[in-house]
């Protein structure tokens, strides 16, 4: 099924903060917990994975650093305390919205 | 070859060069990450190559979401009047006052130490000597050659670095810095001034021309040679 791209874009950025805040991950890493935690339901797509993680780093949102990890070096994405403000605005955002959503579709008018 | 061209094309489009890099690496390790993963899978080799291709797209695509993003432009993209006119005069004047407040610190330190200056050995003379020529030479030169480095890195127009190379040899000329340290018994005295003479032009314009064309005469070289080189990278 084909997904609003605006939609998709916000609920990336959502995914991205919530599972780094748990802790810090590489791109692959993340593209493939994403994977896996959403049972494929929602793929970021991996191209566009680096564009959107250096934006949420030029934002101040998120912090990256360089790390060896089995002879391969991998740049490891992190939240900021500013990251994390942001990550419980989205948070109660998502849950304003996704609670709407669920209301209208359950036929709650009144 | 492929990596090259959208790295030129990164930069152009006014992506910081260690971002672009950065950015370039973490694609190419993602892919390979993905074929290993396939392998494990027991795909064959090109189908993992394939599997990657599709999962991930070509580099091509990351280069066109990252340029697509304005807030991926380096704060010299967006201002780069600040960045290659204003910063560059800023950093000559931090750098000639540092200069000057080191060399008065060392002096201060010789005579704390050593006494007073009396009859200054012909080494230190030679010493102050060179200070004088670096601070008056060798500064605006310097940082107006980082300057036109970082531009040239950063395939900026030549708009603004040429106007900052303008400005720092400008100023650079009309700058003195005399250290004199005694020859014989006279007290040491470190004169550091900026001013021009319309009575006697000729030295400060002749010393901020030469200044500029030791700067621009390399960068416009170089803007040549990435300017053909970006050319190549489109064809």
């Amino acid at each position: 099924m084909q997904t609003s791209s605006s939609l998709m874009s916000g609920i990336s950025e959502l995914l991205l903060l919530n599972l780094l805040a748990e802790r810090e991950m590489y791109g692959y890493e993340l593209a493939r917990t994403i994977r896996l935690t959403t049972k494929d339901a929602i793929s970021v797509g991996e191209g566009v994975l680096y564009p959107a993680l250096h934006t949420l780093e030029r934002s101040g949102w998120l912090r990256a650093r360089r790390r060896v990890v089995g002879g391969r070096t991998r740049v490891y994405y992190s939240l900021t305390p500013a990251g994390r403000r942001r990550l419980g605005t989205m948070n109660q955002e998502w849950h304003r919205i996704a609670g709407g959503v669920q209301a209208a579709l359950r036929g709650d008018h009144g | 070859m492929a990596d090259s061209n959208e790295y030129e094309r990164l930069i152009r489009g006014g992506i910081a060069p260690r971002r672009a890099r950065r950015a370039l690496r973490e694609f190419a390790e993602h892919r390979s990450d993905i074929v290993r993963e396939r392998l494990s899978l027991g795909d064959s080799a090109v189908d993992s190559a394939l599997a990657a291709d599709s999962r991930l797209g070509t580099a091509t695509v990351l280069v066109d979401n990252m340029l697509a993003s304005p807030e991926l432009k380096s704060w010299s993209r967006r201002r780069p009047w600040l960045a290659f006119a204003l910063a560059p005069v800023g950093v000559f004047c931090a750098v000639f006052v540092g200069l000057s407040l080191a060399i008065l610190a060392a002096v201060n330190l010789y005579k704390a130490t050593l006494g007073d200056l009396h009859a200054a050995p012909s080494l230190l003379q030679g010493i102050s000597a060179g200070i004088g020529h670096a601070a008056t030479w060798g500064i605006p030169i310097l940082v107006s050659g980082a300057f036109v480095l970082a531009a040239i890195r950063r395939r900026e127009s030549s708009l603004w670095p040429m106007a900052g190379v303008l400005l720092i040899c400008m100023i650079g000329g009309c700058t003195n810095f005399d250290l004199v340290l005694p020859s014989v018994s006279m007290t040491p005295g470190l004169t550091i001034g900026i001013g021009f003479s319309t009575e006697a032009p000729a030295p400060p314009l002749s010393r901020a021309a030469a200044m500029v064309f030791v700067t621009l005469l390399p960068y416009l070289w170089a803007r040549r040679q990435w300017a053909g080189r970006g050319v190549r990278a489109a064809e």
